[in-house]
């Protein structure tokens, strides 16, 4: 097919042109698959993050009330409901600790060792000492572990820790990792030490509770609300808001993706006007040859799709290197649910994504292919 | 008689403001194996009537008959396909492809046809070697000179074998040792092939080596000149007023 010939002739011609061209694609293919892949593991880091460290059903004091004061009787209660594994009443609150120099705010939990380890699998997740060791230590912490690194606190040491007009020191038995947020403001003391730095006596602020089929929380937590005044919310109910807004975020990033290939579509048109008429001249005298107009939009088009593929292959390959990377980031807090940016590469996004760069890619040559097709003879030989 | 191409009361108006006259009801025929010229000042027409029958562009009225068939409203595609059949186009400026070389050049009308590629290749050879340059077929234009550069394009011209060879100043930008060899290579063809030439030309030296002169004043054929033996006759067509 002269056509093809022709095609590739005048891509292997121009370098310059066809970098531009190919760079522009492979930009927004790679671009696009890995802010759905940021987006994706974004997803699944808050999932992962919520129901490893949360209770599968928490129960929260009475409306009228900020505290639980019949604890004991709640966890039996609780304990009576099926598929239940763990129950642990805790004490949730806001400190500052004081290490040398170094003040911090910090999020304790006072808790029962052996209930808090069944609820939330404590012990997997330490690094330095063991948790157990708060059972029969009563100053005694589990610090976080970048907690411990911002207080330049060190295993073993004295800290001490203030709310209010309480002031209690506690010894860093322990260093845990969860992998979460929480591991900057995490410090882990028995239950009866919590009580004493929150001062209102042999109360909890939540009952967490751990179950067999996680998917079950709903019914437990709809049963305890009706058995008891108390608020139990299963955590499917307690992360909903977030997953709805990610889900709301999403019809966003689709609106911001067609932008960008968009954009994209009209940079590789421009291209192809750009090149079509440096050719104008060309195009006349093939057409003086016998060269007709299908023929001469078939050598244009021809032109934008070749190129296509190779440019979604490297798109491609620019969104794996970039993942990689990003990865190797760390980030603070406040920006992402773990420390470390995880990018989902899916291979089915990937083909989606290229097949529709490839999409734009022909849309935006048909036009100037069409309009090269359409010059009159005479005139376009007769260009300068 | 029938003629190979046929010209009735051609006219074509330029512009929709100002109107521009260029052709002014033109009838002419041409017979098959005549090398016809057509000479005259600037902007008399004569590019304008070659691109009619070259079929590159469409009067506004008249008519063209080609091979005894009326093309004057043909279809873009059915005038592409005329124009690969049947013409052959030499410009003054050699309009070859860059990216191609001599070879390939000579090779596209014929690629364009559906010529199959080693078909075309030898066929693009042998008109090469026609027009002396059968040791230069790998050179691309930018490592030909203007003279060869031409002759290449005569050779695509060629290519096919059309019946009607179209040359627009075909030697305009060639000193007078390249004009002279084009020319004997045009004629040399004539004699073996029996193509028809129509050629458009400002150098009278040229147009006095052809058969018939054409001579067009403001869109009219003037006069008209034709040769017998090593002499011209000529026959005024049309009174100036």
């Amino acid at each position: 097919m002269f056509e093809l010939a022709i095609a590739e002739r005048h891509i292997l011609g121009n370098p310059k042109m066809v970098l531009f061209t190919v760079l522009s694609v492979a930009l927004a293919v790679g671009v696009i698959v890995v802010l759905i892949g940021l987006t994706e593991g974004y997803r699944v880091n808050l999932i992962e993050n919520t129901v490893e460290n949360s209770a599968h059903v928490t129960v929260d004091p009475k409306e009228d009330e900020d505290y639980i004061y019949l604890y004991r009787t709640l966890s039996a209660i609780a304990e009576e409901e099926p598929d239940v594994l763990a129950v642990s009443p805790r004490l949730v609150g806001r400190a500052a600790a004081k290490y040398k120099d170094n003040v911090e705010g910090v999020t304790f939990i006072g808790a029962a060792p052996v209930q808090e380890d069944l609820l939330l699998r404590v012990r997997e997740d330490m690094v330095w000492g063991d948790y157990y060791d708060l059972r029969f230590k009563k100053f005694a912490a589990v610090v976080g572990s970048d907690l411990a690194d911002d207080l330049e606190l060190k295993y073993g040491h004295d800290f001490r820790l203030t709310r209010q007009d309480v002031t209690i020191q506690v010894k860093a038995v322990g260093i845990i990792d969860t992998g979460a947020s929480l591991d900057q403001t995490l410090v882990y003391l028995p239950l009866e030490t919590a009580q004493d730095l929150l001062g209102e006596g042999d109360v909890v602020t939540e009952v967490g509770i751990r179950l067999s089929d996680i998917d079950a929380a709903p019914a437990v937590a709809a049963d305890l609300n009706n058995k008891t005044r108390y608020k139990a919310e299963s955590w499917q109910e307690k992360s909903r808001d977030i997953l709805d807004q990610l889900n709301s975020q999403q019809i966003y990033s689709l609106i911001f993706y067609l932008l960008i290939f968009i954009i994209s579509g009209f940079g590789i048109a421009n291209t192809m006007i750009m090149i079509i008429s440096r050719r104008t001249k060309e195009i006349g005298i093939l057409m003086a040859m016998g060269a007709d107009q299908i023929s001469i939009m078939k050598i244009f088009v021809l032109e934008s799709v070749i190129l296509g593929p190779p440019s979604a292959l490297l798109g491609g390959g620019l969104a794996y290197v970039s993942a990689k990377l990003i990865g190797t980031i760390e980030v603070p807090a406040e920006i992402y649910i773990a420390d470390r940016m995880t990018v989902i590469l899916d291979l089915g996004t990937f083909v989606f994504v290229a097949g529709f760069a490839l999409l734009v890619n022909l849309i935006a040559g048909i036009y100037p292919a069409y309009k090269a097709s359409r010059l009159d003879p005479v005139e376009a030989i007769a260009t300068e | 008689m029938s003629y190979i191409i046929e010209i009735k009361k051609l006219r074509k108006v330029f512009g929709d403001g100002v109107e521009l006259v260029a052709l002014d009801d033109v009838d002419l025929t041409i017979e098959e194996g005549e090398v016809l010229s057509i000479v005259g000042p600037s902007g008399s027409g004569k590019s304008t009537l070659l691109n009619m029958i070259g079929l590159l562009d469409t009067p506004t009225s008249g008519e063209i008959w080609l091979k005894g068939q009326n093309i004057t409203r043909a279809s873009p595609g059915e005038r592409a396909r005329l124009r690969n059949k049947e013409l052959g186009f030499i410009f003054q400026y050699h309009h070859l492809l860059p990216e191609f070389d001599a070879v390939e050049n000579v090779m596209m009308p014929l690629l364009i046809a559906g010529v199959d590629k080693k078909e075309a290749r030898s066929q693009a050879i042998a008109h090469l070697e026609e027009v002396g340059l059968g040791d230069r077929l790998k050179n691309k234009p930018n490592q030909l000179s203007g003279g060869q550069n031409q002759r290449v394009a005569v050779a695509r011209a060629l290519a096919g074998h059309p019946s009607i060879i179209i040359g627009d100043e075909p030697t305009g930008n060639l000193d007078s040792k390249s004009s002279d060899k084009i020319y004997e290579l045009l004629r040399k063809l004539n004699r073996e092939m029996n193509q028809t030439f129509i050629l458009v030309t400002h150098d009278m030296n040229m147009a006095e080596k052809t058969d018939r002169i054409l001579r067009l004043v403001d869109g009219r054929i003037v006069s008209e000149m034709r040769r017998e033996g090593d002499k011209f006759v000529s026959r005024d067509l049309y009174k100036a007023d």
